[in-house]
C-alpha cells in the first residue's frame, strides 16, 4: 500500500456518473482516477467501429450484443431468462446473475468504459415534482430528501453535458416546471411520422378508467441525441453538439441509423466515452481491467482507507469461461466514489462486510409492458430513433394510492422488441412457402403497418427485491456474482392492467388492430384478474443504496455520502429512493453533478481545515 | 433457337431473382451473389446445391424479374418440393437476412458477414433500411413512408 | 440622377450575381469528384482518409449553401436545376495561371493530386500536379488563380458597391429565402444568414479559409468563428492523406506534416471506371439500371436543392435525406461489374443531368416530394 495518497479521488466505474464525477472534480484541479472493470480500449473511433461490426455479426441482436462478454468483468444478459415451464419461471445457471425470483429480473447493463449508455434508448425525461414525495402525497413509495426544485439547476447541467433535444414548451405538464426562459441545448427531434399519425387518429378522443377521464396527447420525448442547436440556449449563446468521440464532425446529428439501442454508428446519440474524454482531457486517469473487490475501512470510525481491485492482464483470454490471471493491488486517494452501477455498487459494499441494512435492498426497474398492433395505414415502421414521443396523461394521478403510474412509450421500430420482427415475420412467410413478389408484398404489407407501445410500469422500492452475495457463487476472478430476488407487487399488477386497457381502447379509437398475443411459457408473462400480462426489464436499474435521513431508512444522505463512511460517496441510480416513470440516467446525471459538487466542498474544507456543512441547496 | 447453357453462377442469379423477387439490378447491387453461392455450396449436403440449379435451369423463365403465372407454377412445385423445402428456404433467408439459417431457433445459425447483415433484402422489401446502417438521414423518419405502399396502384407484379 | 444610378447599380450587380452563380457552380462542381472517392473507400480500411474527404463533402454543401444565401442576400436567384449546372466530367477548372481536369475517379494519388490543386491557397507552391486539361464542356472559368482570390474579387466587389450605393440597396434580397442554422447541417462550420456586408464577408471567409486555411495558416477559422474544435483546412487535410501524416500545431504551410504518421491504403479502393457514364454501360446490365437510377436520383436532387434555395427553405431536410440515398444506391453502383473489362472493374455513380421532362418517379422517392419534383 503507498504511503501517500496520489490522488485526491478514486472512483469506480467508467459510466456516465464516474465520467461526470470525474470531470467535474479535474475542472475543480482535483487529482483523479477512475479504476475500471472493462477492456482497455482507446478513444479512437476506430475503436468504437469494432463495437459497431460486434453488433452487424450478432445473429441475435440484444442490447449488450456489440459488446463482448468478458469473463473477468462478465455482464448479464437478456437472453439468461428462462421460459417458463409448469407455471414456475426457471433461472439460467449459466448467466452472471443467479436469481431466486420468483419473477425474472430481465433487465442488464454493461461493463465496459462508458458503461450502459453504449445502448442505452437516450430518452431524458425529468422526474415529476410528485415523484420526489410520493410517501407523502400517496402513502406509498418513499419520499427522496430533495425535491424537484432542489435538483433543477442539476437536471439543466445535465441536459447541457447529455445534449438534450426537445421542446421545453411541450415539457410543462403534470407540475413540471422550468427555469423562466429556459431552453433546451438542441431543438426537438423531429417526431416520427407514426407519432404524426397517432396524434391525428386520437385528436380529441380520451381513455376512460375507473371513472376518470385521461387524455392520449402524444408528446415529443427529451432525448439525448444531437438534433438542431437551440440559438436561444444558454441566453443566446446557442450550444455546439457534441460528435462522435474520436471523429468530432461525426454524429453532429441524428442520422436515423434506427439502432440507438444496442449502439449508435455515430454517436449522435450521447454516450458517455464523451463526457470520459473530456475527463481524461484534463488530466483524469483511468485504469481499465481493473476490477474493484473490496472496499476496506476503520471499524471505529468508518473511513475507507483503500480499494482493492483485481487487475487481469491478458485480453486474449477475455472470452474464455476459465479463471484468468490477474494481480491484486490495493489504492488509497482522499475521497472515494462508488459508480459502477447499482446492483456493482451494492455487491462490492456487501463484500467488504458494510453493516447497513439497507445495502442491495429497493432493487428497482421498470417493468415494461409490452403492447402491439397494426396501424390501419402505413405508417412505415424500422425509421428513425426507437420512441420519438410518448403519452404523459398517466404519469401521475390520484390514482396512484392504488396503483402504480406508467408513461406510453411509442415505439417506432415496429414489433422488433415484442416479437422479433421483422426476421420473424420472413419465418412466417417462408412457413407458408411464400417466395418472390408474394413475400416482399406480405412483408411489406404488414411490417409497414407495424407499431408497439412499451408501458414503463412504476415499480416501488421495497426491501424484499434485492441483490446478495454468497460464497458459493463467483466468477472467474473470484468476485460474487450479483444473487437477485425480485418480484411484481399487486399494485404493479393494477398498473399493468390499467395499461392494457388502455393499449386495447387506444387501438380501438385509431380503428387499429390489436395483435398482442403472449406466450404463456415466455419469462415474465403472468395471468391477473383474469387478464394476460407480460413484461420485459427495462435496464432501468435502480434503488439499491437509497438516499435518505439516516442509516436506517437509507444508504447515503441528501449529499450522496455514506451516512457510515464520511469519505465515501455513492452514484448512479443506486442512489434513488424512487424513479416515478422516468428513465432514470438524466435525474441520474443530475445527481451526479450534485455528487462532484459536494465532493469538492468537501475536500476544500479538509484542505482549509474549516467545518462548514455542504452546501445547502438553494433554488426555488 | 438453343440457348448455350449458363453457368452455374449465371443460374444462381436467376434462382435468385425468381425467390427473392427482386430485380437483376437490386441482386448484382448488394455485391453478395458469389458470396452466397459459396456458403450456399459450403453449407448445403454434398451435391444438392447443383442438383437444385439444374432443376433450375430446366424451368423455362423468359423473364426471372417478371415470372408468367404458368411459370410461377413450376417453381412454386420446387419451392414445394421435399428435397429442395429446406435448402430454398435457407437461401432466401441468406438472401434477405445475410445469415445462414439452420433453423431459427439453431445457435449455430451465423451472419456471414457485416456487409451481408446491410445488404439483407428484407430491410428493402419493407421500404426500411438495416438497423444500424444505410441511414436515411435526419428527420426523414418524420415524412410519409415510400411510396409503393400496399394499398396504392404501385404493387409489385 | 438617381436613376442613373440605379441603373448603375443593377448593371454592378448583374456582374456579382454572375460572379455568385459561379461560385455556386464552382463549389458544387468539386462535391461530386470528391464523393466519388469517398464512395470507393471503406470507412474501416481507410478511416482516416474517409473521415477527411467525409468532412470535406459536407463543408463543400455548407459552402454552397453560403454561397446561396449571399447570392440570396443581395437579390439574385439561385440557378440549380439546369443542365449547364453540372459540369461533364471530367470537368475543366480554367484558372488564371493553369487549367486541369477534376474527373470522378476512384480514390487515389491522381484523385488527391487534383483535390489539391483545386483547394490550392494562394501562397502555396504546389508539390503535386494534376492532369492537364485536355478540354471539355462547360469549364468554369476563373480569372484567378485561386478559389481564395476569386472570393476575394466578390469581397472587392461587395465592399465597393456597398461604399458607393449603400448597405440597403446592395442587400435587398428576401431575408425569407436565407437557409438559417436552425436547418440542417451536420459538420464543421455552421449556416450563417447573410443580411449585410458583415455577414456576406464572414460567409466568404468561412468558405476560403475552410478551404485554404486562415491566412497564413493550415487551420480553418472553425474555432474562432463557431467555438469548435481547431480544424485543419481543406487544402492540408487532403496532403495529409497525400503524405501519409498529419499536422500538428506549429506547422507551417510551405512545409510537409510532421504530426502522427497515418495509414494510408491506396490499395484498398473500389475498382470504379474512370468518369462513368450510364450509356456506357449495357442496356439491361445491372450498371445501366442502377446508373440511370442514379442519374435520376441525383437530378431530383438538384430540383430539390433549387426549390430550397428559392424560397422553400425547410426542403433541405429531404435534399440531405436524397443525399444518403444516392450514398446507398452509388454503393450498389459500385457492386456491379463492367461487362467490358471482364469483370475487373465496376460502375461508379455518373453524375448526369436528366431533363425535367424525362425524369421519372421511383418507388424509392418519398411521396411527400413527388409533387414537389413534378415538372411544372
Amino acid at each position: 500500500m503507498s504511503k501517500h495518497n496520489e490522488y485526491d479521488v478514486v472512483i469506480v466505474g467508467a459510466g456516465i456518473s464516474g465520467a461526470i464525477v470525474a470531470n467535474q472534480l479535474a475542472e475543480k484541479g482535483h487529482n483523479v482516477l477512475i479504476l475500471e472493470a472493462g477492456e482497455k480500449k482507446d478513444f479512437s473511433f476506430e475503436s468504437y467501429r469494432n463495437y459497431v461490426h460486434h453488433f452487424y455479426n450478432s445473429t441475435i441482436k440484444i442490447p449488450n450484443s456489440p459488446y463482448p462478454q468478458n469473463a473477468n468483468a462478465p455482464q448479464p444478459l437478456v437472453t439468461d431468462v428462462e421460459n417458463i415451464e409448469d407455471g414456475i419461471q426457471q433461472f439460467n445457471e449459466n448467466g452472471y446473475f443467479k436469481q431466486y425470483g420468483p419473477a425474472p429480473f430481465q433487465s442488464t447493463y454493461t461493463r465496459a468504459k462508458g458503461g450502459t449508455t453504449l445502448h442505452w434508448l437516450g430518452t431524458c425525461l425529468r422526474m415529476l415534482p410528485s415523484d420526489f414525495k410520493e410517501y407523502d402525497l400517496f402513502g406509498t413509495g418513499k419520499n427522496w430528501p430533495i425535491n424537484y426544485y432542489d435538483l433543477m439547476p442539476y437536471y439543466r447541467m445535465a441536459e447541457r453535458e447529455i445534449g438534450v433535444s426537445a421542446d421545453v414548451e411541450e415539457q410543462r405538464y403534470l407540475g413540471l416546471t422550468f427555469k423562466e426562459d429556459y431552453v433546451y441545448p438542441m431543438t426537438k427531434i423531429p417526431q416520427s411520422y407514426l407519432d404524426k399519425k397517432l396524434t391525428e387518429w386520437t385528436k380529441g378522443a380520451v381513455f376512460n378508467y375507473e371513472g376518470q377521464n385521461f387524455n392520449y396527447n402524444i408528446v415529443s420525448t427529451p432525448q439525448g441525441r444531437n438534433s438542431n442547436p437551440n440559438p436561444k440556449y444558454d441566453n443566446g449563446k446557442g450550444y455546439q453538439p457534441v460528435g462522435a468521440v474520436g471523429n468530432p464532425d461525426l454524429g453532429q446529428r441524428c442520422e436515423g441509423n434506427s439502432a440507438c439501442v444496442p449502439i449508435c454508428p455515430v454517436q449522435a446519440k450521447y454516450n458517455a466515452l464523451k463526457t470520459l474524454q473530456k475527463a481524461v482531457n484534463k488530466g483524469v486517469v483511468i485504469k481499465a481491467q481493473c476490477v474493484a473487490s473490496k472496499i476496506l475501512y476503520d471499524k471505529e470510525t468508518g473511513d475507507i482507507s483503500g480499494i482493492t481491485y483485481k487487475e487481469y492482464e491478458n485480453s486474449e483470454t477475455l472470452k474464455s469461461s476459465s479463471s484468468c490471471a490477474y494481480t491484486e493491488k490495493t489504492i488509497t486517494a482522499k475521497r472515494y466514489v462508488l459508480a459502477a452501477h447499482a446492483v456493482e455498487n451494492a455487491k462490492l459494499m456487501l463484500a467488504s462486510d458494510f453493516n447497513n441494512k439497507n445495502i442491495g435492498q429497493n432493487l428497482m426497474d421498470h417493468p415494461v409492458l409490452l403492447t402491439w398492433g397494426l396501424a390501419p395505414e402505413n405508417i412505415g415502421s424500422f425509421r428513425g430513433p426507437g420512441s420519438t414521443s410518448g403519452i404523459p396523461s398517466l404519469r401521475d394521478g390520484s390514482f396512484r394510492k392504488n396503483r402504480s403510474a406508467f408513461r406510453v412509450e411509442i415505439g417506432n421500430w415496429g414489433w422488433n422488441w415484442p416479437t422479433g420482427s421483422p426476421a420473424t415475420e420472413l419465418t412466417e412467410g417462408l412457413s407458408n412457402q411464400l417466395f418472390g413478389k408474394k413475400l416482399r408484398n406480405k412483408l411489406l404489407d404488414k411490417v409497414q403497418k407495424e407499431f408497439r407501445f412499451g408501458f414503463l410500469i412504476e415499480q416501488q422500492a421495497i426491501a424484499n427485491n434485492c441483490v446478495t452475495i454468497d460464497e458459493r457463487y463467483k466468477d472467474a476472478l473470484g468476485n460474487y456474482r450479483p444473487i437477485i430476488n425480485y418480484n411484481i407487487t399487486d399494485h404493479e399488477k393494477e398498473g399493468m392492467l390499467a395499461a392494457k386497457a388502455f393499449s386495447k381502447q387506444f387501438f380501438k379509437t385509431i380503428n387499429g388492430e390489436d395483435k398482442t398475443i403472449y406466450n404463456s411459457n415466455s419469462g415474465g408473462f403472468i395471468a391477473y384478474k383474469g387478464e394476460e400480462l407480460w413484461w420485459q426489464g427495462a435496464g432501468h436499474l435502480a434503488g439499491t443504496h437509497i438516499m435518505g435521513t439516516n442509516k436506517e431508512n437509507s444508504v447515503v444522505d441528501k449529499y450522496q455520502r455514506c451516512h457510515e463512511h464520511k469519505n465515501l460517496f455513492l452514484v448512479g441510480c443506486g442512489n434513488m429512493p424512487s424513479m416515478g416513470t422516468s428513465n432514470p440516467t438524466l435525474t441520474m446525471a443530475a445527481l451526479s453533478f450534485w455528487a462532484a459538487e459536494n465532493i469538492d466542498n468537501d475536500l476544500n474544507q479538509s484542505k482549509s481545515s474549516q467545518s462548514e456543512p455542504l452546501k445547502h441547496l438553494t433554488e426555488k | 433457337m438453343k440457348t448455350p447453357p449458363l453457368e452455374p453462377i449465371e443460374v444462381f442469379e436467376k434462382l435468385s431473382i425468381i425467390l427473392t423477387g427482386f430485380s437483376k439490378a437490386d441482386i448484382i447491387g448488394t455485391g453478395m451473389l458469389q458470396t452466397y453461392f459459396d456458403t450456399i455450396h459450403t453449407e448445403l449436403e454434398e451435391g444438392l446445391f447443383f442438383e437444385l440449379l439444374f432443376e433450375v435451369q430446366k424451368i423455362t423463365v423468359t423473364n426471372p424479374e417478371q415470372p408468367s403465372t404458368d411459370e410461377l407454377q413450376n417453381i412454386s412445385e420446387l419451392v414445394s418440393h421435399s428435397k429442395y423445402e429446406t435448402a430454398i428456404s435457407q437461401i432466401i433467408q441468406l438472401w434477405y437476412l445475410g445469415e445462414w439459417v439452420f433453423s431459427p431457433t439453431s445457435d449455430q445459425n451465423y451472419i456471414i458477414s457485416s456487409q451481408s447483415y446491410l445488404e439483407g433484402l428484407i430491410w428493402k422489401s419493407i421500404a426500411a433500411h438495416p438497423m444500424g446502417g444505410k441511414q436515411p438521414g435526419f428527420g426523414t423518419w418524420g415524412f410519409a413512408p415510400l411510396t409503393f405502399s400496399s394499398d396504392s396502384t404501385n404493387k409489385l407484379t | 440622377m438617381w436613376i442613373k444610378t440605379y441603373h448603375m447599380l443593377a448593371t454592378y450587380k448583374e456582374e456579382l450575381f454572375k460572379n455568385l452563380q459561379t461560385a455556386i457552380e464552382l463549389e458544387h462542381s468539386t462535391i461530386p469528384p470528391y464523393l466519388a472517392a469517398f464512395f470507393t473507400i471503406n470507412q474501416d480500411t481507410n478511416a482516416f482518409a474517409w473521415e477527411v474527404i467525409r468532412s470535406v463533402v459536407m463543408e463543400e454543401m455548407l459552402h454552397m449553401t453560403l454561397a446561396c444565401n449571399i447570392l440570396n442576400a443581395v437579390g439574385g436567384q439561385p440557378f440549380i436545376d439546369n443542365p449547364k449546372f453540372i459540369p461533364e466530367y471530367p470537368a475543366e477548372l480554367n484558372f488564371a495561371d493553369r487549367k486541369f481536369d477534376v474527373g470522378i475517379i476512384k480514390f487515389s494519388k491522381p484523385a488527391i493530386e487534383a483535390f489539391l490543386e483545386i483547394e490550392k491557397p494562394s501562397e502555396q507552391k504546389l508539390n503535386v500536379k494534376g492532369e492537364d486539361s485536355k478540354g471539355f464542356l462547360h469549364p468554369i472559368n476563373l480569372d484567378e488563380k485561386t478559389i481564395g482570390e476569386f472570393y476575394e474579387a466578390i469581397k472587392k466587389q461587395l465592399i465597393y458597391l456597398v461604399e458607393e450605393y449603400g448597405e440597403e440597396s446592395v442587400f435587398d434580397g428576401n431575408l425569407t429565402l436565407q437557409i438559417t442554422p436552425k436547418e440542417y447541417y451536420g459538420s464543421g462550420g455552421e449556416i450563417i444568414v447573410v443580411n449585410n456586408l458583415e455577414t456576406a464577408l464572414l460567409a466568404i471567409d468561412v468558405i476560403v479559409d475552410q478551404g485554404e486555411g486562415a491566412s497564413g495558416s493550415i487551420y480553418d477559422s472553425d474555432e474562432t468563428y463557431f467555438g469548435q474544435d481547431q480544424e485543419v483546412a481543406h487544402y492540408y487535410r487532403f496532403n495529409e492523406i497525400y503524405v501519409g501524416q498529419k499536422y500538428q500545431e506549429g506547422d507551417r504551410p510551405n512545409e510537409n506534416p510532421t504530426g502522427e504518421k497515418v495509414t494510408i491504403n491506396w490499395k484498398a479502393t473500389v475498382n470504379m471506371v474512370d468518369n462513368p457514364k450510364a450509356s456506357d454501360f449495357a442496356i439491361g446490365s445491372a450498371a445501366r439500371t442502377k446508373a440511370d437510377e442514379f442519374n435520376q436520383l441525383y437530378s431530383h436532387f438538384l430540383r430539390l436543392l433549387h426549390l430550397t434555395f428559392n424560397g422553400q427553405s425547410s426542403l433541405i431536410v429531404k435534399a440531405v435525406g436524397m443525399m444518403y440515398q444516392m450514398k446507398h444506391l452509388a454503393s450498389e453502383l459500385l457492386n456491379c461489374p463492367v461487362a467490358d473489362t471482364k469483370g475487373s472493374k465496376v460502375a461508379g455513380p455518373p453524375f448526369e443531368y436528366i431533363p425535367l421532362d424525362q425524369r421519372k418517379q421511383f418507388d424509392w422517392l418519398v411521396t411527400e416530394l413527388a409533387s414537389e419534383l413534378e415538372p411544372q
